[in-house]
């Protein structure tokens, strides 16, 4: 598996290297550092090969964080493995994972790559049994009782060592969130061309002892395995396409009766995710009009319309109108609502409105004048971006049926639920 | 807490050195963070091995770590003073009151790779495999491959691997979990020797459900590779496997999907198989919104899934998924184009269509030509929207954008080729845009359309002419292009071609330098000449229809890949050589050998217009194949091999050579028979692969190790169809006994040498001498040393009369692949710049052949040879030069320069490793001095 794992930044200097096996040198590596540092390139592959060696690498931040091996090698769990590690090292430093983060924490993060790996095989990425012995920074505690710490050792290498014994909590409570994101793609006539919803429920529990829960939703096959009836007379109910669940989840149960039953770990984790794509609401309709008058002006006229009932609103909208490189000005003649503004840094017309009711129109309509350019190349006219919330409301129609909760002490905890739909990959091509 | 990231000098050394001595221990682990930085900037820190050791034996558990860590880093390096470490490691490994101390201590001497360890691990590694905790279990059950890669013969000696094997029935899910993650890495090394029976593979199922997401993956691998016996053993791990698609690890459902495929092989029931097939495909769509990385990955082994089972994608609105955002990375859009391709039909055609030109609007480059090229395929794939095709290409085409217009021309030309007499009006369109023309590629493919409608193209003549004006300056493919066009516009038109054709055969002929071309030139000459008619006959012979299936990769191929889903395989599209994986061949159904890999054909039409010139190297074995004028397209597969093999005895009738050449079948696999066809054909350019002069190894005088004498041995590496094989005369002097049991074997090496198979079984008679060929397999016994100079490996041959241990000398040339180093000439510049000081060489060759009088026979001389030529230019002193490059099996690449001034030819090799540099010198010079 992987030879060595390693955290460089934007320079390409190396500001964690640990090596788990000697096949890969550090001479090797370098070429892959130098390789970044001296092209940046974009277009490169997330494996690249050279000399031999294989370099897996993802980017968050100014950091990007590489595994290296000369064997063939099960890349998914290794990429997988990196993305964990990041979260991991998150949870650890406390704040955003960056250089300056990274340089300062460069022990806890090698006492940390010495538990997760081993000999380039994964071992143990779940931050709170982790907390319960890496020694430095903060966390440290006191490690003498002989029972304590065999009590960490079964949890770690336990059936469930996302959660650890003994928590208590003086009220019980859990928090659900059921965040939708909508992905959009509509063609310049109009034509709806995909929409998907990919959503997640993210939980964050406050709960005492050993919870045995059990989470009912809205979902068609399940309602109709459990009503009985496997033909489906009840016609209530989403399709689902697919789920994919935390660790926690008993997946054999899943399979059997699509019943959802898990220990949860303590505080927050995301319990599921899901993609649906049949009977999507949109809640908004964009309908642009971009007209290119030669070479020097194109002139610009949007509306938004709300299309969800009109009770509800949705807040943060961002409607984002692409402009060429070489745009000169940009007036906005009217807007409605909110205000819009050219950042030509991202090369668009960012039009934010704060707070939109449902069942409810504007248009912007503005003008934009070009400078004149030696390229003759055309204007790519990338897609019009859209961002949005709309609370209690979900794009899927999911909602959440029950959550049952058992524990032995028998207590009954609290439940908050929300919804939020929020804008993915929405784009508008004009 | 702040660290000195500053340069170390040699006082620091020293600071740093006291620190370490004090009494007080947050000083100490400051120190130790100080030398862990400098450690992790590159610096050498190892003259405080010592001093760091006597921090070791400490209570601290954090500081202890620290220690440890820097142990690690340096033990390969100081391997004697490591060894230091080994009491305190052990008295760690007896600490009784602390199991993650214990596992620690275990975990880090594994990592010591230095073989004297094993003395003194092997006793605590058999105790931390007992211990009672789980966690110094699952420690000790990696720490066995450490143990196994130090030296193989005496983990199995210590029984370690059967102690694996024990604990899969350990109790704890991550401890059966990581004891199969070691199997699979011995696997992985010395081919399949665990049986899976009904009672492992239960204890695996269990283990499955409980334990880590990785442990899964271990899992799942393992029994991808494992297959249970009892066709109802497949059908329980089926059902305990689907589950697993849910998880939301992405290799886990990756690992469960390659489970799946591999096992839905034995089942029968069809209806079984459907309910399989319809649970994988939402998961594996769902991939689809994940990072980008995992989404690359999952659509590279999509695209193989899809080729092993084709209903898994079948509702056909999946194609919807792998349309490209605008901001997807350049590499997810290539390859979601590819998928799309794959899985277009009638149903979603116009969809298809209506996408692909948006794309075709973008401006990233080699997406736009993807997305052409994507429209042309889809062309060809489809008979019936053919027409909706076509008509969206011309749309791009009248556009006039140059890079439509150059993709287009290059797919067009498939698509007129797949439907003769049915586009020939677009032709037009095409020939009013011949100035955007401007890479070999698109040119090539323009002169072809030129000479194959060449009665529908008035101008024709005119048209091949305009291109052959800088005949000399374009790249072969295009040269060869024109002079196949020529010969079709002249064989349709006769007396209107004369003079061009005459000019082309004489430009072809006289002043190609590629000798493929003259030869080419001549043999239509000669036609031309002898028998128009039947010249008629070959070149304007109809062709064979070409169709997308050749995109298809081999099934063969195909289920080896499958076998690695997920895996690094699956995205290069490599597999092991050695892996027959089908069905049928039940046996020996997972050899799972990871050397020898072999290079999969290159795809068709692959991603980037990038990728087709970095081959350039291979274009001359390529348009071999269609010398004899049947096409000259080489990259649509097609299967014309009967009528190939018809006209190459035909041409062999005309040139009056005889049957010499007809020995060797022709055929589109063999690149190497083609060339022999050649060699025959045109006498001028004959294969001048030097072979490396025997040696003897073993003289009659030579003692074995139990004192006998009367064996002489000569020999030498040579390499034979391109695969590194031993020759050796073995020759028995007694005069009475006849010698046989003869076996042979290599100690380690630098380049991994070892045989790959036994010798047979045979025994020489007195007086008698017995020529014997070995294959060589290459990087399987590495000894991960830098080579001497000469190489030479120690091996050692058993006979009845004792074992002899010689030495036998090994000419880098032989270790030469014929593989083009897939470095294009940019690189190679560049590559040529940063490597300076002492890695180049220059070196006079003394003894140049006197045969080797011109830069092109010297070209020729070492292209034989696998060293392929990359471009002339000159040196700093403004002399010509010639450079090359060449790949060793170790996938090194060294470039060689040569230099001509005054008579003299003059070396300059660079390599990234200095030892390859006087190998390469000494193997190059050898090739030029043999007559």
């Amino acid at each position: 598996m992987a030879s060595s794992i390693l955290f460089i930044n934007e320079k390409g200097d190396i500001l964690i290297f640990r090596k788990f096996r000697d096949d890969v040198s550090r001479k090797e590596t370098m070429n892959f550092c130098n390789k970044i540092v001296a092209t940046k390139e974009v277009k490169e592959t997330p494996m690249v090969e050279i000399d031999g060696v294989t370099f897996m690498h993802t980017t968050v931040n100014d950091v990007t964080v590489v595994a290296t091996t000369k064997t063939n090698c099960n890349v998914t769990m290794l990429i997988e493995f990196l993305y964990q590690l990041i979260i991991l090292c998150k949870a650890f430093i406390g704040s955003e994972f960056n250089e300056n983060q990274i340089r300062k924490n460069f022990v806890l993060i090698y006492e940390l790559l010495d538990e997760v790996m081993d000999y380039g095989l994964p071992q143990i990425l779940e931050p709170d049994v982790l907390k319960l012995y890496i020694t430095t920074g903060k966390v440290a505690k006191k490690l003498d009782n002989i029972e304590k710490l065999k009590q960490i050792t079964i949890q770690a290498t336990g059936a469930i060592p996302w959660r650890s014994e003994g928590i208590r909590y003086r009220k019980n409570e859990i928090f659900i969130d059921i965040i939708e994101n909508l992905n959009v793609l509509v063609s310049n006539k109009g034509n709806i061309l995909r929409t998907d919803v990919v959503g997640q429920v993210v939980m964050k529990t406050k709960l005492t002892g050993m919870p045995e829960c059990k989470f009912g939703i809205n979902d068609k096959l399940f309602m109709r395995a459990a009503s009985g009836d496997p033909r489906g007379t009840v016609s209530r109910g989403i399709d689902i396409d697919d789920i994919k669940f935390h660790q926690c989840v008993r997946l054999g149960r899943f399979d059997r009766d699509r019943s959802i039953t898990f220990v949860p770990p303590d505080g927050v984790f995301q319990l599921m995710t899901y993609r649906i794509t049949e009977n999507i609401n949109l809640p908004f309709k964009i309908m642009p009009i971009v007209q290119e008058y030669g070479k020097s002006r194109i002139e610009y006229s949007v509306k938004i319309k709300s299309i969800f009932d009109s009770s509800n609103f949705a807040s943060n909208i961002i409607v984002k109108i692409p402009v060429p490189k070489n745009t000169a000005t940009c007036k906005v003649f009217s807007t409605g609502i909110g205000k819009a503004k050219y950042e030509p840094d991202q090369s668009a017309l960012l039009w934010r409105i704060k707070k939109l009711n449902g069942d409810s129109d504007y248009v912007l309509i503005g003008e934009v004048t070009l400078t004149q350019t030696k390229s003759d190349k055309q204007w790519d006219r990338p897609p019009i971006g859209l961002e949005f919330q709309v609370p209690m409301f979900t794009a899927s129609g999911l909602r959440v049926r029950y959550l049952k909760v058992h524990e032995k002490n028998n207590y009954k905890p609290t439940k908050w639920i929300r919804y939020i739909t929020k804008g993915g990959e929405y784009e508008v091509r004009i | 807490m702040s660290i000195n990231f500053q340069n170390s000098k040699r006082g620091e050394l020293n600071e740093l050195r006291m620190e370490l001595l004090s009494v007080k221990i947050p000083k100490k682990k400051e120190a130790l963070k100080k030398i862990i930085a400098s450690m992790t900037l590159g610096k050498d820190v190892s003259p405080l091995f010592t001093d760091v050791l006597k921090c070791m034996d400490t209570p601290n558990i954090e500081l202890k770590k620290l220690v440890y860590l820097y142990i690690i880093n340096y033990a390969k390096s100081q391997p004697d003073l490591a060894i230091l470490a080994v009491n305190t490691f052990r008295k760690d490994a007896r600490e009784r009151s602390n199991p993650l101390m214990r596992g620690l201590a275990v975990r880090t001497m594994g990592c010591i790779g230095v073989e004297s360890i094993i003395d003194y691990i092997c006793e605590p590694l058999k105790d931390a495999l007992n211990d009672e905790d789980p966690y110094v279990r699952k420690t000790a059950a990696i720490s066995i491959i450490k143990v196994y890669d130090i030296s193989a013969e005496r983990c199995e000696e210590l029984e370690f691997v059967d102690s694996l094997v024990d604990l899969l029935s350990d109790g704890n899910a991550m401890v059966v979990s990581n004891a199969v993650a070691s199997l699979m890495e011995i696997t992985n090394r010395r081919g399949k020797f665990f049986e899976m029976d009904g009672g492992s593979l239960h204890k695996l199922l269990t283990a499955l459900s409980e334990c880590t997401e990785w442990g899964r993956i271990y899992i799942l691998d393992f029994l991808a590779t494992h297959l249970p016996e009892d066709t109802r053993e497949i059908e329980s791990a089926i059902q305990r496997v689907v589950p697993h698609l849910s998880h939301s690890n992405a290799a886990v459902v990756l690992s469960a999907s390659k489970v799946l495929i591999r096992y839905m092989d034995y089942i029968e029931d069809e209806d079984k198989i459907k309910s399989i097939c319809r649970k994988l495909a939402p998961p594996l769509v769902s991939l689809m919104s994940s990072n980008p990385e995992i989404q690359y990955i999952a659509i590279k082994n999509v695209n193989l899934i899809i080729q092993k089972r084709p209903d898994i994608f079948r509702k056909g609105d999946e194609i919807k998924v792998f349309y490209c955002n605008f901001n997807d990375p350049l590499y997810v859009k290539l390859e979601k184009l590819e998928i799309m391709i794959r899985l277009v039909d009638l149903k979603t055609v116009d969809q298809f269509l209506r996408e692909v030109k948006e794309y075709a609007q973008e401006l990233d480059v080699p997406f736009v030509r993807k997305a052409v090229s994507a429209i042309g395929r889809c062309a060809i794939k489809l008979d019936k929207a053919a027409d909706r095709c076509v008509q969206a290409l011309i749309e791009l085409v009248r556009t006039k954008v140059e890079y439509l217009v150059q993709e287009s021309v290059i797919v067009i030309k498939d698509v007129l080729r797949r439907y003769p007499n049915r586009y020939e009006s677009i032709i037009k369109d095409f020939c009013d845009n011949l100035k955007a023309l401007n890479f070999a590629d698109e040119r090539a493919a323009m002169i072809w359309i030129v000479g194959e409608y060449a009665d529908k193209i008035s101008n024709c003549v005119l048209l091949i002419e305009s291109f052959a004006e800088n005949f000399k300056e374009e790249a072969t493919i295009v040269q060869h292009a024109i002079l196949t066009a020529a010969v079709k516009i002249f064989l349709k038109l006769e007396d209107e071609a004369e003079d061009m054709i005459a000019d082309i055969l004489k430009l072809a002929t006289e002043e190609a330098e590629n000798p493929d071309l003259r030869n080419r030139g001549y043999v239509y000459w000669r036609m031309l000449v002898n028998n128009p008619d039947m010249a008629r006959e070959f070149v304007l012979e109809e062709k064979p229809i070409i169709s997308t299936q050749s995109e298809n990769i081999d099934p063969t191929l195909l289920d080896s890949l499958i076998a690695y889903l997920g895996t690094l395989f699956s995205i290069s599209l490599k597999a092991p050589s050695k892996t027959v994986i089908s069905k049928e061949g039940a046996k020996e159904r997972f050899d799972l050998e990871e050397h020898e890999e072999v290079e999969v054909q290159e795809e068709v039409e692959d991603s980037s217009g990038v990728k087709r010139t970095e081959y350039e190297g291979d274009t001359n074995v390529q348009t071999f194949d269609d010398l004899i004028g049947l096409g000259d397209d080489p990259e649509p597969e097609v299967d014309n091999s009967n009528q190939e093999k018809n006209t190459s005895d035909a041409i062999d009738d005309i040139l009056g050579l005889g049957t010499s050449a007809t020995d060797s079948t022709p055929s589109q696999t063999q690149d190497n028979s083609g060339l022999d066809v050649l060699g025959d054909i045109s006498s001028p350019h004959d294969s001048q692969y030097c072979r490396v002069p025997e040696k003897t190894l073993v003289s009659e005088d030579d003692e074995s190790k139990d004192g006998n004498s009367g064996l002489e041995v000569k020999g030498s590496f040579q390499r034979e169809n391109n695969k590194l094989v031993l020759e050796l005369k073995i020759r028995n002097t007694t005069q009475i006994d006849s010698i046989g049991n003869f076996a042979i074997k290599f100690d380690k090496n630098s380049f991994g040498l070892n045989p790959a198979e036994q010798m047979g079984d045979f025994s020489v008679d007195p007086q008698e001498t017995r020529k014997e060929v070995v294959e060589i397999n290459v990087n399987e016994n590495n000894n991960n040393k830098a080579p001497g100079m000469p190489i030479s490996i120690m091996c050692a041959l058993r006979t009845s009369i004792g074992v002899f241990v010689f030495q036998i000398p090994v000419m880098l040339s032989v270790l030469i692949v014929r593989q083009s180093s897939m470095i294009n000439v940019k690189e190679m510049r560049e590559l040529w710049k940063v490597i300076e000081g002492d890695e180049e060489m220059y070196y006079t060759v003394s003894n140049l052949s006197i045969n080797l009088t011109t830069p092109q026979l010297i070209k020729e001389r070492l292209l034989d040879n696998n060293i392929f030529f990359m471009e002339e230019g000159r040196t700093d002193g403004g002399s010509p030069c010639l450079y090359f490059n060449a790949k060793v099996s170790n996938n090194l690449v060294v470039l060689i320069q040569i230099t001509f001034k005054d008579g003299d030819c003059t070396l300059c090799v660079k390599c990234k490793a200095s030892p390859l540099i006087k190998l390469t010198q000494q193997c190059v010079s050898f090739i030029l001095s043999q007559n």
